[in-house]
């Protein structure tokens, strides 16, 4: 069973176990067991998401997950971790600084495709996201993908927004010039007034991504 | 007109920097980028190292040297990835790269060789095949060795 954690029902602020009992009409006192079940609650659409590491990022991985779900939960969209895994080994040393050429949807190198060939327990339409130590050229994540195969690279100096950013790319989302929205085209860095919006548009591009699926 | 720091914070801050765009700010932000790579920031001095690449400047090989000897790995890498795009790399920096504690800017430098031949080298990664503590590294060295003259 998901934990409480990566099922991603809890967002943002804490709430009474109370609130949380209401919001998915569900009794009190709460099961835990029920609550992490309960289908559609608190929201109805889900984004699912594989965590592959090669190396850590520097902002911990948990702060860009809620840095996330707080931004994806006001699209009502839950972002869950269906399962996490560490690549370790020969293979994934020479994979961990990634040649991304351009960064272009629709255009991989062969080493993005030999990373995107890890895709242990991701079942259809689910999100792997691999952290790497570098991208060549240097960028601080990169949504391109092969075909079939959705998925970002997150580098280890990315930013708290990076990993939220680049799945949003991920889910057909692209960039804009207002600092005021996570898909700022400038840097995440310059984010201001955190949590970066969404605006109506992009939240219906989410929605109607194959990517996002009933929970 | 010159060129300011804030245009060149401009493009890499950018979490996906266009470079091609922003080698057009041209030599005048060589400056800016050396004083990039000496800072405090590896993600900002590895763009700045890899902008400066791109910028067809006599100076540009200033600030891939300065990367090359950065402490931090991403930064080191930058460099090896830049000397792809030099149009005369100097042989120095590529055997200071080649000789990278670190097995990822050794990989690197070596497929900036395979993307962009410099000659003189063929020696120097033959022995690289053959002594790379990496067996990764021996095999991509082999293989680059034979297009070298």
């Amino acid at each position: 069973m998901l934990s409480l954690r990566d099922s991603g029902k809890v967002v943002g602020r804490l709430v009474s176990i109370r609130q949380l009992a209401r919001q998915c009409n569900l009794p009190f006192p709460l099961s835990l067991r029920q609550f992490i079940r309960a289908p559609g609650c608190p929201f109805p659409q889900c984004t699912r998401l594989h965590i592959k590491v090669l190396t850590n990022s520097n902002i911990p991985i948990e702060t860009m997950l809620n840095d996330m779900r707080e931004v994806y939960s006001t699209a009502g969209i839950r972002v869950e971790v269906v399962s996490r895994e560490i690549l370790t080994g020969p293979n994934f040393t020479f994979l961990n600084d990634l040649d991304v050429g351009a960064c272009t949807m629709g255009s991989t190198t062969a080493e993005q495709y030999q990373l995107y060939e890890n895709r242990n327990f991701v079942g259809a339409n689910e999100v792997v996201v691999y952290f790497v130590r570098s991208t060549v050229p240097p960028f601080n994540g990169c949504a391109a993908f092969p075909a079939g195969r959705p998925g970002a690279v997150v580098a280890q100096g990315a930013t708290q927004w990076t990993l939220g950013h680049e799945v949003g790319h991920v889910l057909g989302l692209v960039r804009v010039d207002d600092n005021n929205r996570l898909m700022t085209g400038n840097g995440t860095a310059k984010i201001t007034k955190p949590p970066p919006d969404l605006v109506a548009s992009e939240v219906s591009t989410m929605l109607g991504s194959n990517l996002t699926v009933p929970c | 007109m010159p060129v300011t720091m804030e245009q060149v914070r401009a493009h890499l801050d950018r979490d996906e920097p266009d470079y091609p765009a922003a080698a057009q700010l041209g030599a005048d932000a060589i400056p800016h980028l050396m004083q990039l790579v000496q800072g405090s920031d590896p993600m900002l001095a590895s763009k700045a190292a890899y902008l400066a690449s791109l910028i067809q400047s006599d100076r540009s090989n200033a600030v891939l040297e300065q990367a090359a000897r950065s402490s931090h790995n991403e930064v080191r890498i930058a460099a090896a990835a830049g000397v792809r795009n030099l149009k005369q790399a100097p042989v120095p920096l590529i055997d200071t790269l080649l000789k990278d504690l670190d097995v990822g800017v050794r990989k690197v430098i070596l497929r900036s060789l395979e993307v962009q031949p410099v000659k003189g080298l063929k020696a120097k990664v033959q022995e690289i095949a053959q002594k790379d503590s990496d067996a990764f590294i021996r095999n991509l060295a082999k293989q680059i060795a034979n297009r070298l003259q």
